[in-house]
């Protein structure tokens, strides 16, 4: 562990240049040692199958792909010595990568100071791109936009007239609340009222005994598994329905032990590429990560990183020849990255001025039952979804016990 | 047609009778031997993580029943061992601050073995009703709601029976309204204080199937019903036991309805208000505090 | 029957008692005079348990007691009657009595000290229903001396029967302890600060001061003691 942490320090080399042809170098940084470790190589491993696909279909313009790793342990201090690294000593042509919002902020500083294009994979913090810096470029949908998939879905088809609040009392949840307000105040919709529980709380019956005298369409409820777990089998014993929309972390194993069929119609978002398998760039992804790594299914990191390379591949491919100039070879692939147009692993990708994409967003899913067993099925948009939306029904309509 | 005022009163009640149940046990064993026990939601806890073995064995209505009767004798149990091992070196030589302390502990270790053994994942405990749920009109609740509200009124019952009629129950009031007196008539009060840890544990067992039940089960579920457990005790008066039973239903429905007409968002802090108030109005609690 | 061997008791570093020695003969009512802090409820307390002596020892027919819980001598037939205020309050007069036959099993002869003592104390038959935190001071008292007469006592200690009672009430309880010293024919140590009643009825009497015994003699004697007047009595 200690070894492979200090090769990761200095920059293992990890793609064996093909053929005669230089590499090019793209530098990439994340926390692959310290407690994110687990999720930085589930990033690596998404980076790992795109640049498999890329060297295998001979490289960019001719030149195999390198990329020098940077371990930042999710501290900014280590992550701007990686970032400076890189950029000075290795002279990498491009910074991809990235975890951690407040390591991000600060690197991206780094490489834009240095006019160097970074394209930043996992950080949702909104300033990463709200500062104006011309050579930073997201792939991974910011803060907001996690809840952008569900604002769309009530504003095309949902459509309700009154909604009312159930949330957890922290920022996670005031913050949601904050968002989908605007998005009601857009679409005309209603707000009733709005509740808060403490993290740690299991008796909702009052709070829920007054949605019920409320009868909001759809109940926006922000909980993490067990409260919303509780919520769930309170609202039955009261005999309230309504429409549940959540953030979608809660829908874990754990949570659907709690609720059995109860959980039935409520939802939430999801980037799980596994999910969209009607979306046939996805699904090709799916496929060819289990091919290489066997046994194991790609979750949303593996999927993100293997979409940040396959952006930066693209960009240097469309940059064209290089001309070995380095500053006016990094500007012309930051060019290149502000035209990006495509369709990945987790949907199209396009860039706004700013350089966040825009048309990432979490797919929105719906807790639906096969032979009473619940799990999340994505509904929206039509070109991921798996299943239909389902209306709320009555408690004494439902079969499943 | 359904009535806001009283679901929220019928919900209240519900969860009240749960609170009673576990303050009884705490409240029991501070009167007799004035033992704030931190640690008393947790023997909550294990009476429910009993449950959560016995019905994973034994399934259904036999399972349920079961787990009651096997709560009750595996906390008791624990209660006993506790206090031979824990509290009674103390007896002698403590001040509220040693057994405050050690309490504390007991619940900060039990939490902890807790999720070594049985892992941090809540779990729920199947519904024996299969989730049947009651309208009556004016009100819904599940079955299962209202057998834990009857199962706790039962023991309830069953206790204030035990504690005025036995000897034995009437021992335990003595020596918690007078411990000297109670030694200077011939009770073993060593035997006293076992007997009653036992009861009170075994009642937060019973209250802890109960709460996980209506709830969910994890390792540190017992922080919840120690903190109700206390705001009763005080409500009530310090070791008064009649006047945890009242309490407990007291803070239910004051909650509920407080939370309705009052601020949702002030829900937990209406039993604190309640307490000040009570202490600053009537210091001795709602109900008058044990003698001593 | 009681022997009190040069006991020393002490509360932390200071001694309350200094080699205390005291017997009872069987049959005999002894009564224990002294000031406020002269040591004499640390004596009964000693006596029935509650405190241990540092040196000395105090046996009971022949038995070693000093070492033993409390409940062990309201066993053997040491039953002390605390002050009035040592009810149980929130119980009712018949469970207060019914906490003193505690350690006996016999129900029959239960019943039959019951009725005794109903008997004796009529006003506690018209109240046995009653929280014994209700009751008036002598009512207490009275209870207190019932309670303790349930346990079936071999050796009765009470502790100032007559403290802080109005005279009628007083002369009630003075002649209520006459009544069973001569009907129960129950041997008694009768700590009291009327010293001049206490006298009277006593057998023998001692008198305590700063933890020591100062005095012993007949009842009768003592009373003509100068000291004993000028200090207890009064004159």
């Amino acid at each position: 562990m200690a070894l492979l942490a200090l090769a990761l320090c200095l920059g293992l080399t990890l793609a064996a240049p093909a053929g005669a042809a230089e590499p090019i170098k793209v530098g990439i940084v994340g926390p692959f040692t310290g407690s994110l470790a687990h999720n930085a190589s589930e990033m690596k491993k998404g980076m790992m199958l795109a640049l498999d696909q890329i060297n295998g279909q001979g490289g960019v313009n001719g030149r195999p792909l390198e990329l020098i790793f940077g371990d930042t342990s999710c501290k900014p201090a280590n992550g701007v010595a990686a970032a400076k690294k890189l950029l000075s000593r290795d002279k990498v042509l491009v910074l991809g990568g990235g975890y951690c919002s407040s390591v991000n902020i600060a690197t991206s500083e780094v490489a834009n100071a240095e006019k160097t294009p970074v394209v930043v994979a996992i950080a949702i913090s909104p300033t990463i791109t709200n500062r104006g810096l011309k050579y930073v470029f997201r792939t991974s949908p910011n803060s907001p936009m996690f809840l952008q998939g569900i604002n769309n879905w009530l504003a095309e088809v949902k459509k309700p007239k009154t909604v009312a609040f159930f949330m957890e009392n922290s920022d996670y949840g005031r913050d949601g609340q904050k968002i989908w307000e605007a998005q009601c105040k857009k679409i005309g919709a209603k707000v009733l009222d709005s509740f808060y529980f403490e993290i740690g709380d299991t008796d909702f019956t009052t709070q829920i005994s007054k949605l019920k005298q409320l009868k909001p369409d759809v109940t926006f409820n922000i909980a993490s598994t067990t409260e919303a777990a509780l919520i769930q089998k309170q609202a039955k014993e009261l005999n309230f329905v309504t429409q549940w929309i959540g953030v979608g972390g809660q829908f874990t194993q754990a949570y659907f032990k709690m609720t059995g069929p109860v959980s039935e119609f409520a939802m939430g978002s999801s980037l799980e590429p596994t999910k969209a398998m009607k979306d046939p760039v996805t699904a090709a992804f799916v496929k060819a990560y289990q091919k290489k790594y066997p046994g194991s299914r790609p979750g949303i990191f593996s999927s993100q990183g293997y979409d940040n390379l396959m952006v930066i591949a693209d960009a240097l491919k469309r940059a064209g020849k290089l001309s070995g100039n380095l500053a006016k070879d990094r500007d012309k692939v930051r060019d290149a990255l502000k035209a990006t147009d495509l369709k990945l692993s987790q949907g199209a990708i396009k860039f706004g001025p700013d350089g966040q994409v825009f048309t990432v967003y979490p797919s929105v899913v719906q807790v639906q039952l096969k032979n009473c067993q619940p799990d999340t099925y994505i509904i929206y948009p039509a070109s991921r979804a798996a299943a239909k939306y389902l209306e709320p029904t009555p408690w004494s309509k439902r079969q499943c016990k | 047609m359904e009535s806001l005022f009283l679901q929220q009163v019928v919900n209240g009640l519900i969860v009240g009778s749960v609170y009673s149940l576990i303050a009884v046990g705490l409240t029991m064993i501070f009167g007799v031997m004035r033992i704030s026990n931190f640690a008393h939601g947790d023997f909550s806890m294990v009476g429910a993580y009993i449950a959560v073995f016995l019905l994973a064995w034994v399934p259904g209505w036999m399972g349920w029943v079961g787990s009651l009767l096997a709560a009750a004798a595996g906390v008791g149990l624990l209660g006993i061992l506790v206090e031979r091992g824990v509290f009674r070196p103390l007896l002698t030589r403590w001040t509220d601050l040693d057994q405050i302390m050690v309490s504390i502990g007991l619940f900060i270790l039990m939490e902890n073995l807790a999720q070594l053994f049985f892992g941090a994942t809540p779990r729920t405990l199947s519904d024996p009703f299969g989730g049947v749920t009651v309208n009556m009109g004016l009100v819904s609740t599940s079955a299962m709601r209202l057998l834990c509200f009857a199962m706790a009124m039962v023991i309830i019952i069953v206790l204030e029976v035990y504690l005025n009629r036995a000897r034995m129950g009437v021992a335990i009031q003595a020596t918690a309204q007078n411990r000297t007196a109670a030694q200077l008539m011939g009770i073993n009060i060593n035997l006293i204080y076992a007997v009653t840890f036992a009861l009170g544990s075994a009642l937060a067992g019973l209250g802890g199937v109960l709460y996980g039940t209506l709830f969910a089960i994890y390792p540190t579920m017992g922080a919840i019903p120690t903190l109700k457990a206390f705001v009763v005790t005080i409500l009530g008066g310090m070791g008064n036991i009649r006047g945890a039973i009242f309490s407990g239903f007291i803070l239910g429905v004051a909650e509920t309805l407080g939370g309705t007409y009052i601020s949702m968002e002030y829900k937990h802090a209406i039993g604190f208000v309640i307490i000040i108030l009570v202490l600053l109005i009537i210091p001795n609690g709602l109900f008058g505090r044990s003698e001593k | 029957m009681l022997k009190v061997d040069n006991i020393t008791v002490a509360y932390g570093k200071a001694k309350a008692l200094h080699g205390v020695t005291l017997t009872v003969e069987q049959g005999e009512m002894v009564t224990l005079l002294g000031s406020n802090g002269a040591g004499k409820s640390t004596l009964l307390k000693t006596i029935s348990g509650l405190l241990k002596p540092r040196q000395g020892g105090i046996s009971f027919l022949g038995q070693q007691i000093n070492n033993l819980p409390p409940h062990k001598i309201v066993e053997l037939g040491v039953v002390q009657a605390p002050e009035g205020r040592e009810v149980f309050p929130s119980l009712s007069v018949r469970d207060n009595l019914r906490m003193g036959a505690f350690t006996r099993r016999d129900e029959k002869a239960v019943a039959r000290d019951l009725q005794f003592v109903f008997d004796l104390f009529p006003r506690l038959a018209e109240r046995r229903d009653q929280a014994a935190g209700t009751l008036s001071g002598g009512e207490a008292q009275m209870l207190a001396i019932a309670r303790a007469l349930l346990a079936d006592p071999k050796l009765l200690m009470l502790d100032e029967p007559s403290l802080g009672l109005a005279p009628l009430v007083r002369e009630d309880i003075f002649h209520v302890v006459q009544q069973i010293y001569q009907e129960r024919r129950v041997t008694i140590l009768l700590v009291e600060q009327n010293a001049k009643w206490a006298l009277g009825v006593a057998s023998r009497a001692y008198i305590m001061e700063n933890g020591r015994i100062v005095m012993e003699d007949l009842g009768s004697k003592l009373a003509e003691n100068e000291h004993v007047q000028r200090a207890y009595l009064g004159y």
